[in-house]
């Protein structure tokens, strides 16, 4: 890289820079000189040194002498002077405070006491994403309320302003500012900007004032600070929830841009309706899905199913019975073959009419044993017959029986005793009257 | 949510805010992602998406930046002050 090319490098650097190319520098005059129709200068800030150069300076500053050590504002761009390669403050204003020096210390003085007192440590608090009601403390014919509307209106038209008119300068105002501000933090709005338009130290003085200071502090609701120029700092910045740079920029970070918003609202619409399709296509797959397994588990497919597995199942056994059938067939017609050949079956003859033979022997036998044991029988029965108790019955005896046992003692009758008495052809039952015992038998 | 009639849905999406529009419809897309919802649920949601999407759309196209001025009061003081 040459040193062309580094140096343009840089001066591309810059001017790309936005801060850089409009900035306003607080410093001391020093080595005031014009050359020509242009003034060169210095600007001091302790041990720091700021080149600068103003062209056409007899013009913009109308001759006017600039008194070394004079504590300034200068606005303009920071730039590269390619043929030194040092950079240098094209000045296109310079401010000069009335009692720009004296303010200066009272800020530094305030500063460092709201420091030390913790002031600035206070906790941030949130703003709203949706703000409905922003309340807006400015200067009702101001650039910086008319930014503020105009920022508003292009980005997030849905929410109201409430404005709380003030003034922004003067002595005066720091009272209607501390007022406004309490209004603003009564009202009903969700969160508030407190916003002035870029100036000297002097004219931004009453954002220093530690009454607004602390009235800004002491706020319950959130709160948006937008004074002066990019580079201007006031000591509300240093107690806002948020300070942005300008007017236009407060206004910007308490809206949301309804355009992205559009847009993700169109996004999420359109997902709803992703979501709706795929829940739909899947439970549509799923029934079909399931109408596949529930027909093919159908009764009448099961029925058919088991309908050809019996007619399979009936084919392959009648298969196999005729398969049977015929192969004992075979062996049979075999076996009678063979049968029919063999001598046994000669033998099997000769053996059933020899047991024909045994058998008419045995029914011979048989039968003379029959006679004679018939004989013996009825030889039996007579004998039996002359034996028989109830023989003396049909002689004139007769039985006493007491209580189903056979009298045969006296000894065992008393009076009163009933006695059933058999004879031949029946039986009597009768009463004892007297029991004697006979002396023959006793 | 469900069992409340349809027309009394629509007409409190219709008087919702349009922070509490664009909410609920962001919300019911989170619903509708979640894995547990069932068919019914979904077409109700989806339905509900609809109403809150037209909301949302109607307070876009209908909106238009109102300005309060809160401090008329102090009118007089500030026209010296600028002076």
């Amino acid at each position: 890289m040459g040193v062309a090319e580094l140096t343009q490098r840089i001066v591309q650097d810059l001017k790309s820079d936005h801060t850089l190319s409009n900035v306003a520098i607080r410093g001391e005059i020093s080595n005031f000189k014009y050359s020509g129709p242009h003034a060169y200068f210095s600007l001091k800030e302790n041990d720091y040194l700021l080149n600068c150069v103003m062209f056409n300076a007899v013009y913009k500053l109308r001759n006017k002498k600039i008194e070394e050590g004079t504590l300034v504002k200068a606005y303009g761009a920071i730039r590269v002077y390619t043929k030194r390669g040092t950079y240098q403050l094209y000045t296109e204003a310079i401010e000069v405070g009335r009692d720009f020096g004296e303010l200066y210390r009272r800020f530094e003085a305030l500063k460092r006491k709201l420091m030390a007192n913790g002031i600035f440590d206070k906790p941030k608090k949130s703003l709203p994403l949706f703000p409905r009601k922003i309340a807006v403390v400015a200067s009702r014919t101001s650039a910086a309320f008319q930014d503020v509307l105009n920022t508003v209106n292009k980005r997030y038209p849905l929410a109201e302003i409430l404005l709380f008119h003030t003034g922004v300068q003067g002595e005066a105002a720091t009272s209607q500012i501390v007022n406004a501000l309490e209004q603003a933090d009564n009202s009903d709005a969700d969160v508030v900007l407190l916003v002035r338009g870029g100036g000297s130290i002097e004219d931004l003085w009453n954002f220093n004032e530690e009454r607004v200071v602390m009235k800004v502090y002491n706020m319950k609701k959130p709160v948006v600070t937008g004074v002066g120029h990019e580079v201007d700092t006031t000591l509300v910045d240093y107690v806002a929830d948020m300070r942005a740079p300008t007017p236009t920029g407060a206004a910007e970070r308490v809206t949301p841009d309804l355009k992205d918003i559009e847009r993700r609202i169109e996004i999420t619409f359109k997902n709803l309706s992703t979501f709706l399709l795929a829940k739909l296509s899947s439970h549509t797959s799923n029934i079909n899905h399931m109408r596949q397994k529930l027909s093919a588990r159908s009764p009448s497919r099961i029925l058919e199913m088991k309908k050809q597995n019996v007619e399979t199942f009936f084919e392959r056994i009648s298969r196999r019975v005729d398969g049977i059938l015929k192969e004992k067939t075979k062996s049979i017609l075999r076996d009678e073959e063979a049968l029919k050949r063999s001598k046994s079956v000669r033998e099997v003859e000769i053996f059933k009419e020899r047991v024909e033979n045994v058998f008419y022997n045995l029914k011979i036998l048989m039968r003379s044993r029959v006679e004679k044991n018939r004989y013996i029988l009825d030889k039996l029965e007579s004998e039996l017959k002359a034996h028989d108790p109830r023989a003396p019955l049909k002689k004139g005896y007769s039985f006493v029986y007491k209580e189903g046992s056979l009298v045969t003692s006296a000894n065992d009758l008393q009076n009163g005793d009933v006695l059933k008495v058999v004879l031949a052809d029946g039986f009597a039952l009768t009463n004892v009257k007297e029991v004697h015992q006979s002396e023959r038998y006793s | 949510m469900n069992d409340t009639p349809e027309n009394g849905e629509k007409g409190k999406i219709k008087s919702l805010s349009f922070e509490e529009a664009y909410r609920q419809l962001e919300e019911t897309l989170q619903r509708m992602e979640s894995e547990d919802v069932t068919l019914e649920e979904s077409l109700e949601l989806f339905k509900k998406g609809v109403e809150l999407y037209k909301r949302c759309k109607e307070l876009i196209n209908s909106a238009s930046l109102t300005v309060k001025e809160v401090l008329g009061s102090l009118e007089r003081e500030i026209e010296s002050e600028n002076s």
